[in-house]
């Protein structure tokens, strides 16, 4: 069965025309070894596929902390801010005394103030994320092979003309199981 | 680099796992996938009959609530005094449950127990439906149930708030906040899975859900450093609103003066007994799902014991709140509240109270012995009954408290459940039942990327 | 209905909208008049004002004088009148449900004839030809022709007489309750046959042999009114309840003496002997000889009245001077009750009190009333086919008349029958032409209730247009003249005028008549007072125990409903929904048995027990009573109608079945308490609906007493309980409890108390008047209960609740629905806790002791509504703030804000909020509440509530906008007293008390600081606006 034509472009739209290298391992070791030759080669901006994360790969490209956790933080400061605001501007713009409590009574106002905080934290969070990590991504800035999220591990060097000898050489050398070039 | 200590777990090997239960010889990365993928696709026979039964009582339910909705509100079984019931007995009830999902998922995420990778998707599923079902009470308690959205803040040239002093409202809050973020976490934990699944999906459709599902997730090494990041934080922030989320339901009583309610133990008491019922029903459903998909390998003995030892932490912490209560109404100056726990073990709903007590802290006992902890159908057994134990507190917290308030001439007025109530209750488990089969056809059911994580990663070099 | 003359609830309440705008905004555009059925010319009408008449109740036949509201030509309340001398402003409950007869949907709507069985409904013309017919055949040929009035007195008494006469019949006064013993009684002790007036306010002690005088016996709300006044005093004021049946009247009493039933006489006559013995009393002494016979243990053994307990009562019966010894109800209806009553003024007469407290002036007007042997005689005549027509009007003999006495058949036997009652009541059911008369409220007449008083009744409204009735005066006449007998005026109205010529010249004062009789139309009628008739003694009848007919069994005590009197209020709902106020219970009947009793047959409470006689037996639910004698079961009457609406059909039981034929010895009246019954449990599930099951209050305090020794100062204030040990089950005591108390009111709401505003403060939009300087600032401990809400209070609505003068007859419930709008939801609802009234009377039995022996007597009534806490727990838990405080110190609830969460009804520890389970408002629904014409009562002022949320009483807030309106239009402050809820105004005790805390002068800041003052729940500190005055604890005898 077809998808309607719309779709189907959508789905498998035609491949773009890319450039490098992709080296597919299966051993982390080896993929890990690979990425600190192509780096020291002065290859890249190298790009790794990986069914799970590993730590190996991580060292390897030296990668810094997410930013993630500033937008979440400043995320939940607003919610706080906004929960107690609303609260208060609710009480003061129209005053009914109930209970003989005071117009602006903190303590119920805290359990306000506190499940905004978490709600807005947790969508900044969620933004933060989506954001830094181009999220959604329509279109991959490296060929994906479905492997990638079985079992292989994938390495992709951009490049041209000799830097694509240069890195294919290295990958070879570094016992991928396979090399495709993308000239 | 003391960052990525934490961004996520180190790989394990065979022997920090304890090998044999966890990881068998047998499993490797591919073999998850072909496992846990094998669960999406073509429900059989078994499945369908499931989810029509479960569409008939939900019917059945809807019936009963456009009568109640036409006629009122007094085709349930409240009097005065006892102005809640079974309402919000189910709300609380179905609150608890979806505390166990966030619970096994965020805190235990954050004190890096590894066993909760087997299970978490599961519960977090129920956590995300749990919630969705809870919330439909508040609006089916309601006198004039067309009027919910007056509780939520919204401006109106009437210049109109709702009250924030009220613990209903604290209510709206928290609630809403719990779905949204619970439904947040779960999805976002679905997506490199979802990734998987894409990349397996044969029919056109189910490519473009997974896609969808996946936000097109490649695996590359900057979406894997930003979702660590982020998802240590989702944790982080779960784990505080969990806590928070029963404990401000239980302030709905709390907060009240009525005798039996007002009392500062509740919100750990209601947290531990939230947890409790939660995890009850998680064991009944990964019982049912391992040996319905044949994964007792992948959901092992050592998963479920674990989880088991769970229950049996929390119901000794029911046990001893309920003792305190005692202690405090016998020992305390407050003679209403006195008096008001004798009528509840003694008085018209002695027998709820009972089964309370006996659901709830002697049969969980058992629990103590290996053997029963790792024979799934006397566990199974014993779960149900926790449930039901756990129904009953709530029962017993709020209809029994109520029907004997400071005032005697308004005692002897008993509520009786009545048979609308029943439908609607029998309805909110087909509801839940209703979105938990389409889940376990539709999406990976289990973490496969954090079952990964769990093998020993592929080396070339032995360390 | 027909849509062009009446009009819908949704039309009326659309006027009552702009009713409501007219009375705040005083500027609407009249209605217009299709929809008003005016009274008077429409310029006389202000919409949206009410408009009152004056007039006299016929609910029963005290005949207290009302002042009718009328709204949009439209009867919606009736209230007593204050200028009348009978009730002074008071009015009972039946008095107020009389609005139901009018509105009764049940009404039958216009002549109709049957014709081989079925009724059929026919024109006037045709109605009157055929009676016609009958009748003036009957006249001509001389046959007997009778006619059946009530008690009417009055001008339409004399009419039915002289109507009688002239057809040559007779005219037969029929009254359930006839006294006729008690004027028999008095006949011969001395020489006149009349009820006599009691003075309760000036004695100083009162026994009462089985009289109900809050209830039904003599004339309930003067009675009352004179009792509170009495019990007033706490030097004196000593009530002991002679009875084998605590009833309502004897609840009130400091000492019950549970007297085997008939053994009153005995300890009567016991007393009277022991005073003249010691040589006590003021009264005569020649009687020694009629009581010799009675030594106290004589008496104890008569009476199971311990020897020396008699002679305690009759010493202090002689020392407190004057006294009162009252015999009546269910004492005075045996074989032996003129017996028992000479008795009983013999006592008095001993110790002086005839022509004190036992007067002959103001007496009740039952001297046409028929004695029960002229009934009896009609029914022969009727049985021997000597009468072809009867006329009946108001009574209901087949109803109330025992089934011995045979009425029922003997009627059938009448050639031709016709009714000319307004309800199809069982009477009329029997009939074979029906011509409907005009409802009291729609009718002119007359009535004289008591010596010297002329009391009017006056046309209030329009006659509501879907019944097609007349005035009985004109049927009768016109019926005369159609059949050819008699001369009478054209209409009745002149007969009446002509009637009233006399009294023009009496109290005229040389007015014009015209200006007479509107004043007297205006006032109620004319009264004086009567100068008392002297009285002296002129021996008595021979004493004797009356005997109880059939084995061994437990007595049976007949008593009359407080509800439905003899049994003509049980086709209103409200009186039907209205708790019996000794079993709480409603919507049916039941029998009373004392739990040892109940225990021995195995009968749990509501479980359905059968009691049989020889003349029948009868099926009820057991209401399980510590307040009757082991060896007496307890039948209300009133219920068990076979017609009579759907109201009263087949509610309950009739309980006259159960007597076998008896009357007194002396006067023939009807013996109530003659039988012993068999009793058994009969099959069937429990089944008895009351509003409140437990009737003990566990030491919760909500009813406090204090004894009067406090109060004269001659004893030390008991030690209280300690407030942190709070209530039930505590370590009873510690006197420093009241400073706590003290302490604990008077420290102010922080934030519920008026306070200047600070420097530079600034009022924030649209603030509901919060936040402006307070101009009449207070000191905050001037008052001991929160001042209400907000910074510029200029009220603060309060309430006072004395329980030494409630004594539990519930006139302020029915006042509170009718001006509330309240619905009646009936038996199967309030059985599941539903009842939705705004106000209730709680009653508590602290200590109910059968045994004769007993001292103490104990019961407290609480009227318990929504005490408008200053801080009140059901506020801050409403998520919408539907109910919130409002700057007078009212708790308000906002019905449209609603949304139904029920969490204020929770969290409220008096637990009087009412919800509103289903739709008691839209005529579609099941449930609906108010079947026209119903409807035509609901106060325009008040919003009819809708499904799903929640009510509770405001303090009548729109009488108190009202209030404050016209002070404001006559620009002047509210003067104290203004303003009266509907319950304060209708309490025939005056034991509510309404008004403005921040007024230190008001009557009711003086309750609130009395000695006897105290709060409901006080430890909560919901700082109620409610005070309660202690009722008084009186040393026993």
């Amino acid at each position: 069965m077809k998808p309607p034509a719309a779709l189907a472009r959508l789905l498998n739209p035609p491949p773009p025309k890319y450039h490098g290298v992709l080296g597919v391992f299966y051993y982390v070791d080896d993929a890990a070894d690979a990425v600190r030759a192509l780096r020291s080669a002065g290859l890249g901006p190298l790009s790794i596929f990986s069914p799970i994360p590993h730590h190996d790969l991580e060292h390897a490209m030296e990668q810094g902390t997410s930013l993630v956790r500033w937008v979440t933080f400043s995320g939940g400061l607003l919610g706080i801010t906004l929960g107690f605001t609303l609260c208060i501007y609710s009480v003061l713009s129209w005053p009914l005394v109930v209970g003989g409590k005071e117009l602006i009574s903190l303590p119920p106002f805290v359990v306000i103030g506190y499940e905004s905080m978490i709600l807005l934290g947790a969508l900044f969070n969620l933004l933060g994320m989506l954001a830094l990590g181009r999220l959604p991504q329509v279109q991959s800035k490296a060929p994906y092979d479905p492997r990638f999220s079985e079992d292989k591990i994938g390495i992709w060097v951009p490049g041209h003309g000799e830097t694509l000898k240069q890195a294919e050489q290295l990958l070879r050398g570094h016992q991928a199981e396979e090399v495709h070039v993308h000239a | 680099m003391g960052e990525n200590e934490i961004t996520y777990e180190p790989a394990m090997t065979p022997d920090d796992v304890g090998a044999t239960e966890h990881v068998p010889p047998a499993m490797t990365q591919k073999s998850l996938n072909d496992d846990i993928l094998r669960m999406i696709g073509k429900p059989g026979k078994v499945w369908w009959a499931v989810f029509l039964l479960d569409l008939t009582i939900l019917a059945i339910g809807l019936i009963a609530e456009r009568n109640q909705i036409v006629q009122g509100i007094g085709v349930a079984g409240h009097t005065r005094p006892v102005m809640w019931a079974s309402y919000v007995t189910n709300f609380v009830f179905w609150v608890g449950i979806a505390h166990c999902g966030t619970l096994v998922s965020a805190i235990l995420f954050l004190f890096r127990s590894h066993f909760r990778r087997a299970v978490y998707r599961i519960a977090e599923a129920m956590t995300v439906f749990g919630v969705m079902t809870a919330g439909l009470f508040p609006i089916v308690h309601l006198g004039r149930p067309w009027f919910p959205y007056w509780l939520f803040p919204y401006p109106t040239q009437r210049g109109l708030w709702p009250n924030f002093r009220s613990p209903l409202e604290w209510d709206v809050f928290a609630v809403t906040t719990y779905l949204t973020v619970s439904s947040i976490f779960f999805l976002v934990g679905i997506i490199p899975d979802a990734a998987a699944a894409r990349d397996r999906a044969k029919h056109w459709f189910m490519k473009l859900l997974y896609t969808g599902f996946s936000f097109g997730w490649t695996g590359g090494n900057n979406q894997w450093k930003h979702f660590y990041s982020a998802y240590l934080y989702f944790a982080a922030l779960a784990t505080p609103l969990v806590l928070s989320v029963h404990s401000v339901v239980s302030w709905d009583f709390a907060v009240a003066q009525v005798p039996g309610w007002h009392s500062t133990i509740f919100a750990p008491y209601f947290v531990a007994g939230a947890i409790f019922s939660g995890v009850a029903l998680v064991i009944n459903l990964l019982i049912i799902i391992r040996k319905g998909f044949k994964l007792e390998h992948i959901v092992t003995l050592d998963h479920m014991e674990k989880l088991s030892k769970l229950v049996l932490l929390t119901s000794t912490i029911v046990g001893y709140s309920y003792l305190v209560e005692f202690f405090s109404a016998w020992y305390g100056p407050n003679a209403y509240e006195r008096n008001m726990f004798w009528w509840r073990f003694t008085g018209h709903f002695w027998w709820a109270a009972w089964i309370m007590f006996s659901c709830n802290v002697i049969f969980p006992l058992a629990l103590w012995f290996k053997p029963v902890r790792r024979n799934m159908p006397v566990l199974f057994v014993l779960m149900l009954l926790v449930n039901v134990g756990m129904w009953f507190e709530r029962f017993v917290i709020i209809v029994s408290s109520l029907a004997h308030p400071f005032e005697p001439n308004s005692w002897g007025v008993n509520y009786r459940m009545s048979w609308t109530e029943a439908a609607i209750l029998a309805g909110s488990f087909a509801w839940f039942g209703m979105f938990f089969l389409i889940f376990v056809r539709v999406l990976p059911a289990f973490s496969i990327a954090e079952l990964k994580e769990t093998l020993a990663a592929p080396m070339r070099r032995k360390r | 209905m027909s849509e062009d003359v009446v009009f819908n609830r949704r039309d009326f309440l659309k006027l009552a909208g702009i009713g409501a705008a007219a009375t705040l905004s005083g500027c609407a555009q009249p209605p217009t008049d299709r929809l008003i059925p005016y009274l008077i010319a429409p310029d006389n009408i202000l919409p949206g004002v009410a408009t009152w008449y004056a007039s006299t109740c016929r609910e029963c036949p005290a005949g207290c004088g009302l002042l009718v509201k009328t709204r949009e030509g439209r009867v919606i309340k009736v209230e007593g009148n204050p200028a009348h001398p009978v009730n002074q402003g008071a009015l009972c409950g039946r008095g107020q449900a009389t609005l139901q007869g009018l509105y009764n949907p049940d009404r039958i709507a216009s002549p109709m004839a049957r014709e081989d069985g079925a009724w059929k409904k026919i024109t006037w013309e045709d109605a009157l030809k055929r009676a016609a017919e009958k009748l003036g055949q009957a006249v001509r040929d001389h046959r007997g022709v009778a006619i059946i009035t009530e008690n009417a007195t009055g001008s339409f008494e004399k009419l039915a007489g002289e109507w009688a006469g002239a057809a040559g019949g007779t005219h037969l006064v029929y009254e359930p309750f006839s006294y006729e013993s008690l004027r028999e009684a008095n006949r011969r002790c001395f020489g006149l046959s009349a009820v006599p007036h009691f003075d309760f306010e000036r004695a100083k002690m009162v026994v009462s042999f089985g009289a109900d005088f809050l209830e039904t016996f003599g004339s309930p709300v003067a009675q009352a009114r004179g009792f509170a006044a009495m019990r007033a005093r706490p030097e004196s004021g000593f009530f002991v309840a002679v009875e084998p049946r605590l009833s309502l009247t004897g609840a009130n009493a400091d000492q019950w003496v549970a007297v085997r039933p008939g053994g009153e006489i005995a300890l009567a006559l016991g007393m009277a002997r022991v005073i003249l013995t010691e040589g006590l009393g003021a009264g005569d002494k020649s009687l020694g000889e009629a009581v010799a016979a009675y030594t106290p243990e004589a008496v104890e053994q008569q009476s199971d009245v311990p020897a020396e307990l008699v002679q305690r009562l009759a010493r202090r019966f002689a020392a407190s001077r004057p006294s009162l010894a009252v015999a009546g109800g269910i004492a005075s209806q045996s074989e032996q009750s003129v017996a028992l009553i000479a008795a009983v003024n013999l006592l008095n007469q001993v110790a002086g009190n005839v022509g004190e407290t036992v007067r002959f002036d103001r007496t009740l007007n039952f001297d046409a009333v028929a004695p029960f042997g002229e009934v009896q005689r009609l029914i022969q005549s009727m049985d021997a086919g000597q009468i072809d027509v009867l006329v009946v009007h108001g009574a209901n003999p087949v109803y109330a008349a025992p089934a011995w006495s045979g009425f029922a058949a003997a009627m059938d036997k009448v050639q031709y029958r016709i009714s000319l009652s307004g309800m199809m009541d069982e009477t009329s059911d029997r009939c074979d032409l029906l011509l409907p008369s005009l409802h009291a409220l729609e009718s002119l007449g007359d009535a004289e209730p008591a010596r010297g008083v002329w009391s009017l009744l006056q046309p209030t409204m329009k006659p509501v247009p879907m019944f097609d009735a007349h005035p009985a005066g004109d049927t009768l006449i016109a019926l005369a003249k159609a059949s050819g007998f008699g001369a009478f005026p054209a209409a009745w109205s002149e007969y009446l005028v002509a009637r009233w010529q006399p009294l023009h010249k009496r109290f005229g004062a040389g007015k014009s008549w015209g200006a007479f009789w509107d004043e007297s139309l205006a006032r109620g009628g004319v009264w004086e007072e009567p100068d008392a008739t002297q009285v002296k003694w002129s021996g008595s009848p021979a004493f004797a125990a009356p005997a109880l007919k059939g084995g061994s069994g437990p007595a049976l005590v007949l008593y009359a409903s407080p509800n439905h009197y003899d049994g003509r209020g049980a086709n209103k709902p409200w009186l039907q929904e209205l708790p019996d106020p000794t079993t709480k219970a409603v919507w049916n009947s039941w029998v009373e048995i004392h739990p040892e009793t109940a225990a021995g047959l195995g009968l749990a409470m509501g479980d359905p027990v059968k009691v049989e006689t020889s003349a029948g037996s009868v099926t009820a639910p057991a209401y399980l009573y510590a307040g009757i004698r082991k060896d007496c079961v307890a039948i209300p009457l009133g219920q068990g109608h076979t017609a009579y609406g759907r109201y009263a059909n087949g509610r309950g039981v009739n309980a006259l079945d159960l007597l076998p034929a008896s009357q007194d010895a002396a006067s023939g009246a009807v013996a109530y308490l003659t039988a012993r019954v068999r009793i058994s449990k009969a099959a069937g599930p429990a089944d008895l609906a009351m509003t409140q099951r437990e009737k003990q209050q566990a030491d919760r305090q909500i009813a406090q007493i204090i004894p009067v020794a406090v109060l004269l100062g001659t004893a030390p204030a008991p030690a209280r309980r300690d407030t942190s040990e709070s209530v039930p089950g505590g370590p009873g005591s510690s006197a420093h409890e009241v400073e706590e108390v003290e302490a604990f009111n008077s420290r102010p709401g922080k934030y519920t108390e008026p306070r200047e505003m600070k420097p530079g403060e600034k009022t924030p939009a649209h603030a509901v008047t919060a936040y402006e300087p307070i101009h009449r600032a207070r000191a905050a401990r001037q008052i001991p209960i929160s001042e209400g809400a907000y910074k510029n209070a200029q009220h603060r609505w309060a309430m006072a609740i004395d329980l030494n003068s409630c004594n539990g007859c519930q006139a302020c419930v029915v006042a509170c629905s009718a001006e509330n709008n309240v619905p009646t939801v009936g038996p199967d609802l309030i059985q599941r806790g539903r009842e939705m009234m705004w106000i209730r009377i709680e009653r508590y039995e602290e200590k109910l002791d059968a045994a004769a022996s007993s001292s103490r007597n104990d019961v407290r009534f609480v009227p318990m509504m929504c005490q408008q806490c200053g801080d009140a727990p059901c506020e801050p838990v409403c998520p919408v703030y539907a109910t919130y405080h409002n700057p007078e110190g009212l708790n308000a609830q906002v019905y449209n804000r609603c949304v139904g969460t029920r969490y204020c009804s929770n969290n409220c520890p008096y637990k009087v909020r009412s919800f509103n389970f289903f739709d008691y408002s839209a005529p579609e629904k099941p449930t609906f509440a108010f079947p026209e014409p119903l409807n035509w009562q609901l106060n325009p002022d008040v919003t009819v509530r809708s499904k799903g949320v929640m009510e509770k009483c405001t303090f009548c807030v729109q009488r108190i906008l009202e209030g404050k309106g016209n002070a404001r239009d006559e620009n002047r402050p509210l003067k104290d007293g203004e303003i009266q809820p509907a319950c304060a105004q209708g309490c025939p005790t005056q034991a509510i008390v309404f008004g403005d805390l921040m007024d230190p002068e008001s009557r009711v800041s003086k309750h609130s600081h009395g000695e006897r003052r105290y709060w409901a729940l006080n430890d909560l500190n919901t700082k109620p606006g409610i005070t309660y005055l202690k009722k008084m604890e009186r040393e026993t005898a």
